[in-house]
């Protein structure tokens, strides 16, 4: 067997695989959240610019839009999180911060129970703060899904539940 | 062994022509004559003793005396006497010349040059011929030779270091044909019996591989995001603390999460 966490510093070594703490999680997440409202903003300066350009002449900020902004979030941050953790088990977030997402069986999530996970931790993000009180470091979505979130500071690629070739971290 | 007067000895008889040392032939003369004489008077002497001698019997000892008044007696005695006097006097001589030959000798010595005269007339390579060299080394004991030389002592005594200083290193060094020797050296049979890969594994044992790779890594791998991971884990135990003791929690979290069985 190859140290998983070979690569990993000395004094980091100790924790690895273990279920992260609230400040980890919450850290992780918070750089998620940043990463999708500055892709929304992105997405909204681009629509405007683009109207600028068209018809610079009656151009006025997008009015009428504010229904579609947690539209947008909810379909954009579900996108994200789902595709990263089926993908790698990481966020960029929890990539920076050295955690990753595995499943009952200490592996990668497939894609549907990474979407659903996806979705409800969007929906009521307020479970995450259940880690504190967890004897087992859970979030809500953890204990709903049965799925860790586990510190992993190796840069390894992942590899699928499948034995599909592995992939590149994003962000790394 | 000493060939004294070995220069004139070779030069044949005194008698032959050119020999300056050579006798007059009157002295060779009267030499035989004398030898002559002497026999004659010997001979006669022996024969006339022999026609004596039953007579000097009948004298000395005449039949129908009593043996103590025989003249043979008074001659006994008379030889005695001569015998003891002769003892006396070698004993008198002995001793003089005990004191007088070195006296005598040291004169002589003191007058002549005997290292020339051994120069001259000592022939050593004959003498060096002579001597059977092999079998006196062959009687030798060399290991109680060598065994009683204080080697010790003597090394304490030799300058090792003034004596390196003075050799020119350089110059030996210069001299030494250092292809020649490693072409001389089995290379292959040296490498056979090094084994390489237990030293491989020492190296490897030794150096933390790990932690050099880590370090070469880029991006994630810099300092400053393993600072923030490392404060976001001691948060994380921070915060698991205060709230394992606001619910009374004595039991320490069970952290450990399911491991990927596959990568076994």
């Amino acid at each position: 067997m190859t140290d998983r966490y070979a690569t990993v510093p000395a004094q980091a070594r100790g924790f690895q695989g273990q279920r992260a703490g609230i400040v980890t999680r919450v850290a992780a997440s918070v750089v998620d959240f940043l990463l999708v409202i500055l892709a929304i903003c992105l997405i909204y300066g681009g629509i405007a610019l683009a109207t600028f350009i068209v018809r610079p002449s009656s151009f006025h900020w997008p009015k009428n839009i504010s229904w579609s902004v947690p539209v947008v979030y909810f379909v954009l941050l579900t996108a994200y999180l789902s595709f990263s953790w089926a993908g790698t088990g990481r966020t960029y977030g929890a990539a920076l911060l050295g955690v990753r997402v595995v499943n009952y069986k200490g592996v990668t999530m497939r894609l549907p129970g990474a979407i659903l996970r996806a979705v409800l931790c969007v929906v009521f993000p307020i479970g995450l703060l259940w880690v504190a009180v967890s004897s087992a470091n859970r979030s809500v979505a953890d204990l709903v899904f049965r799925t860790s979130v586990i510190y992993d500071w190796s840069p390894r690629t992942e590899v699928e539940p499948a034995g599909q070739t592995a992939r590149a971290l994003p962000g790394l | 062994m000493t060939e004294v007067g070995g220069a004139a000895g070779d030069q044949g008889p005194p008698s032959s022509p050119g020999d300056s040392r050579a006798v007059p032939p009157v002295v060779d003369v009267a030499i035989g004559v004398g030898l002559t004489t002497a026999g004659i008077v010997a001979r006669s002497a022996t024969n006339a003793y022999r026609l004596v001698q039953p007579f000097a019997t009948l004298v000395l000892q005449p039949p129908g005396v009593p043996e103590r008044y025989w003249p043979q007696r008074g001659v006994d005695q008379l030889a005695d006497r001569g015998e003891r006097a002769r003892r006396q006097g070698m004993r008198q001589a002995s001793a003089l010349l005990d004191v007088l030959v070195p006296l005598v000798v040291d004169e002589i010595l003191d007058r002549i040059d005997l290292t020339q005269i051994v120069i001259d007339r000592v022939k050593v390579m004959r003498i060096v011929d002579e001597v059977d060299i092999a079998g006196i080394v062959g009687h030798l004991d060399f290991d109680s030779i060598v065994e009683s030389v204080p080697i010790d002592h003597i090394l304490e005594l030799v300058d090792i270091n003034g004596i390196v200083a003075r050799v020119n290193l350089n110059q030996v060094i210069a001299r030494v044909d250092v292809n020649a020797i490693v072409s001389t050296v089995d290379i292959d049979a040296i490498v056979s019996r090094v084994d390489l890969g237990s030293i491989a594994t020492q190296v490897i044992d030794e150096i933390d591989l790990p932690e050099i790779i880590w370090e070469s890594s880029s991006g994630m791998a810099s300092e400053s995001v393993v600072g923030v991971r490392m404060q976001g884990r001691a948060a994380d135990e921070r915060i698991n603390r205060i709230v394992d003791r606001v619910l009374r929690r004595r039991r320490d979290r069970k952290t450990a999460a399911p491991v990927d069985r596959s990568e076994q």
